[in-house]
């Protein structure tokens, strides 16, 4: 139960603005809070073990992904293969295993270009304003007038399929989100009379972005890339579900789906389990998203998909 | 003196927290005459608002509970009333302004909206009614060309002018009591003390009662004929205006006289009270104030000091206590 | 003060529809080697290469053509699709006629479904029925819509066998699609309703309506609903984005000849014009429905400026 927002409003909001949101006890703070969310402490353990799985995955594995079993094909779950094989003998468990590699790497290096790029823009956007902010504010309405599925699909189209593109792709459709959250943030900050006064004393622009406003957006972009993550996994798997994405024979999850989309009618439990590796992997980042959102910004609205 | 308006007895509000338990109002008693101003004083976070919020039965339950006391409003015990019997108090017999006219007030709806709509909770006129009187509300206030400000929305308004408002809709019911809460706080200087003999005009006319809450010694001492201190959710001290600030009898009410700047009164330097506000979730097991007294002694940290009765004031503190037994009211 | 924020709205919309057809245009140009050879995945000889390049312009200088594709987009024309031969724009009034009535029953679906689930969570907030509705919430949006298009062919077509399972011509052949697309965005929406109805509870001016006696189904539905709209009219805006995103998958999913599966098909099979067409008649769609979310938005809420701000 959260405190009652219903007195000490003002006192709330001004000894927030005045204490600086870097200091260590402010993570210290937040991350006991984290500790406390029991749903978020139980999704960072199926993350975890997802990585493992993932990193040591021909350890746990038990077969090639690529071995095709040819007495098996389309066999249903059995001692030999616990989920059963796919249309060409392949052990779907083992290829479920490989895919969390395709999956988890997606979230991470997709997501380390947004914010990247998010992060620049959007601090030049805010920092400078005038004409820069202007032209940069049409751009990302022009980015986010797609779908962000269809604008990664034409990034593929260009750039033809493969799993360093699906990362370029994801990393270049998801930086507008993140620019235009960076950008009112430092839009707040430049406001504030810390950053006003190391102008005063004659700090560089550079000095004052990347020693005073950066790191006060730190939270921030740590509360966008958890809730981006899942989304970026899921835009994944819907490419290489249409056929953009991660090439066969490579195990991706959506193109498992696909390829099991065929088989509905002879074989319908191949199609479930790697859905439900998407879904049990999207659930585990969406809920400890949501739970470092809470713990490191209670304020900050939940504005995705 | 006839029965007073208002009585609060030993009021106690909790809040339940992750963190604990914190004491918001602790054992609070006072008590109201018809048509007099009464000013709260204290810190942010003294509950003096909590209090406020507990005599409109505005405290969220939960995590927010009324630990034991009484608020007795011309004699009916409010504690006790039914929500629907509360509802028809609030905003009719009671009305309430708070400190921050822009986000007390809703955004999307025109002022004379709300005015009007406070009206026809309370009484039986149609729409058309209930707009008059809106307008007439806004002209009590001295809001120059009521008619068009009616129609318009509070961020087309000054600060003043939402004030005025506010407190044009908290008394469109003609309420007995008023509990005003910080209600110039958020203004500049000039528009302070406009507010504030409004509100001291308006009450001479109707002839009701007001809270004023404030943590600003200057409006007191202004409009209040009476004074209670609170600090970390009890009343440290009881007087007349007229006195308390002028011999103030606790030392905390000293200490929160010195540390107020004086016009045309060169000080070396503005005093300030040592120490903070105690934990809520902590509290010392003795007299709260003694962490940062001046003139602490031993036996200030062990027991909690009773409220002792001098003339017409009253005080918690250890130093009036001259016998054991004390002076229990 | 109004016609002013309007005019200045919709002449921003112009410039971003011709900034979706500048990037588009790019998109198309910097594909390696180039966009010919790519969509006939080097099938001809060197000949029909150059003479298809020739009929599509791609021989001309960038600037022409690009001066080109906007004067034809502007009239509506994309040209024929390569494969079908037919008028582009008439294929996707075609396909459009099914994704628009699939998307606006979805739209319905999600909005009674989603506001419904938000508005009952943050009314018993913090209680087990909260808690559970929210997970079901989180579950939704954490639910690959293409899997679980599978999951209903399944379940309600394979075992149940009461629906079809695709195409467009049997009854009830919609049914799915549209509860696919409905839930998935359902859940969305009941955690965006749920987090700005409690915020907005826990206003000052909530508050001050209690103090004037009002009563609690008075302060919800006339103090709080108003202000909630806010942010969920901007949010439906984004929802829509959502299901035009969505549609792509169902309809792959369902074989629905509509907008998405169209747009789908074209980067599929690299057919250029038809690609072009698909996203510029896309995001001028979504443009659109933007310009109305805010010109909604402008008349709830009467603090939006003249020029946005943010």
């Amino acid at each position: 139960m959260r405190f009652p927002g219903l007195f000490n409003k003002k006192e709330q909001s001004i000894a927030e603005l005045k204490m600086p949101p870097a200091s260590k006890g402010f993570y210290r703070t937040a991350f006991k809070r984290l500790r406390k969310n029991r749903a978020a402490m139980a999704s960072l353990a199926v993350i975890t073990i997802l990585v493992i799985a993932a990193v040591f995955a021909p350890v746990f594995a038990p077969y090639d992904p690529l071995y095709q079993d040819l007495d098996n094909i389309l066999s249903p779950s059995s001692p030999q293969h616990l989920l059963g094989t796919d249309d060409l003998g392949r052990d779907i468990l083992s290829r479920i295993i490989y895919g969390a590699r395709v999956s988890l790497t997606v979230g991470l290096v997709a997501e380390t270009i947004a914010i990247f790029l998010g992060v620049i823009i959007g601090t030049v956007a805010g920092y400078y304003g005038g004409k820069i902010d202007a032209f940069i504010s049409r751009v990302m309405e022009i980015f986010a007038s797609f779908p962000q599925i269809l604008f990664a699909m034409g990034i593929m189209f260009a750039l033809g399929p493969g799993i360093i593109n699906v990362f370029m792709a994801i990393g270049f459709v998801g930086w507008t989100g993140v620019a235009r959250i960076i950008r009112g943030q430092i839009m707040q900050l430049k406001e504030m009379e810390y950053v006003q006064a190391a102008k005063v004393a004659g700090c560089s622009n550079f000095r004052i972005i990347f020693k005073h406003m950066i790191p006060n957006c730190l939270s921030t972009i740590i509360v966008i890339a958890a809730m981006n993550i899942p989304s970026d996994i899921m835009v994944e798997a819907s490419l290489s579900f249409i056929g953009l994405g991660v090439q066969f024979p490579n195990p991706s999850w959506g193109s498992m789906v696909n390829i099991a989309s065929r088989y509905i009618r002879i074989a319908p439990t191949f199609s479930i389990y790697p859905g439900l590796a998407i879904i049990i992997t999207v659930l585990a980042f969406n809920t400890l998203g949501d739970g470092m959102r809470d713990a490191l910004d209670p304020r900050m609205k939940s504005g995705k998909r | 003196m006839g029965s007073p308006l208002l009585e609060v007895k030993n009021l106690k509000t909790y809040f339940r927290t992750e963190d604990g338990l914190v004491k918001a109002v602790d054992g609070v008693s006072f008590s109201l005459e018809k048509g007099e101003i009464l000013g709260i004083v204290g810190e942010s976070g003294s509950g003096k608002s909590i209090t406020a919020l507990t005599i409109m039965g505005l405290v969220q339950i939960p995590p927010g509970e009324i630990h034991g006391g009484e608020i007795l409003f011309k004699g009916r015990n409010i504690l006790a009333l039914r929500k629907s019997e509360m509802r028809k108090l609030r905003g009719n017999e009671i009305g309430m302004v708070f400190q921050e006219p822009m986000t007390a007030l809703n955004p999307v709806y025109t002022i004379g909206n709300q005015i009007a709509e406070a009206v026809m909770l309370h009484s039986d006129v149609d729409r058309k009614t209930a707009m008059k009187r809106a307008v007439e509300m806004l002209e009590r206030v001295q809001i120059p060309m009521a008619k068009d400000v009616f129609k318009r929305y509070p961020h087309e308004l000054s600060g003043g002018m939402r004030q005025r408002a506010m407190i044009a809709m908290a008394l469109c019911c003609n309420p007995e009591l008023l509990i005003c809460d910080e209600p110039t706080t958020a203004l500049d200087v000039t528009v302070q003390a406009q507010i504030l003999k409004l509100i001291d005009s308006l009450r001479k006319e109707t002839g009701m009662s007001v809270i004023m809450i404030t943590h600003d010694l200057a409006v007191v001492s202004e409009i209040a004929e009476r004074v209670i201190v609170m600090y970390a959710g009890k009343v440290l001290e009881e007087g007349p205006s007229s006195v308390i600030f002028d011999h103030p009898l606790h030392p905390y009410t000293e200490a929160l006289m010195k540390s107020k700047p004086v016009l045309g009164q060169k000080k070396e330097r503005l005093y300030s009270i040592r120490g903070m506000v105690p934990s809520p979730y902590n509290r010392p097991p003795g007299c709260l104030f003694e962490p940062r007294c001046d003139c602490s002694m031993k036996e200030c940290s062990q027991a909690e000091p009773a409220d002792v009765i001098i003339g017409n004031r009253r005080v918690k503190c250890i130093k009036y206590c001259d016998s054991k037994d004390g002076n229990r009211p | 003060m109004m016609i002013k924020y309007i005019i200045s709205r919709i002449m921003q919309s112009i410039i971003v529809l011709i900034g979706v057809t500048l990037v588009t245009f790019i998109l198309v140009n910097v594909v390696p080697g180039d966009a010919v050879s790519l969509m006939l995945a080097k099938r001809t000889d060197q000949a029909t290469m150059d003479r298809i390049r020739h009929e599509l312009g791609f021989d001309r200088p960038y600037t022409e053509q690009y001066l080109r594709f906007l004067g034809n987009a502007v009239r509506g024309d994309f040209g024929n699709s390569y494969f079908e031969k037919t008028p582009v724009t008439e294929m996707i009034l075609r396909g459009l006629k099914y994704t628009v009535r699939i998307a606006l029953w979805a739209l319905l679906l999600a909005l009674a479904l989603g506001l419904g689930a938000g508005i009952v969570s943050a009314y018993f907030h913090n209680s087990l029925l909260d808690r559970v509705i929210m997970f079901f919430s989180t579950l939704g949006i954490s639910a690959p819509v293409f899997w679980l298009a599978l999951l209903f062919q399944i379940f309600f077509g394979l075992k149940l066998k009461v629906l079809p399972i695709s195409g467009v011509d049997k009854p009830g052949s919609f049914i799915l699609p549209v509860l696919t697309l409905g839930i998935t965005n359902a859940a969305s929406i009941a955690r965006i309703s749920r987090t700005s109805l409690l915020e907005i509870i826990s206003q000052d001016y909530i508050r001050t309506a209690k103090a004037k006696g009002a009563g609690e189904l008075r302060v919800v539905f006339k103090h709080v609903l108003k202000n909630a709209a806010i942010p969920i009219v901007t949010f439906a805006g984004l929802v829509v984005r959502g299901l035009l995103g969505g549609s792509m998958l169902v309809e792959t999913v369902f074989s629905i000849p509509g907008f998405g599966s169209l747009m789908v098909s074209s980067i599929l099979t690299r057919d250029i014009p038809l690609m072009q067409g698909c996203v510029v008649y896309g995001a001028t769609i979504f443009v659109l429905i933007n310009l109305l979310v805010d010109l909604a938005y402008s008349a709830l809420d009467p603090r939006v400026r003249l020029v946005k701000e943010t």
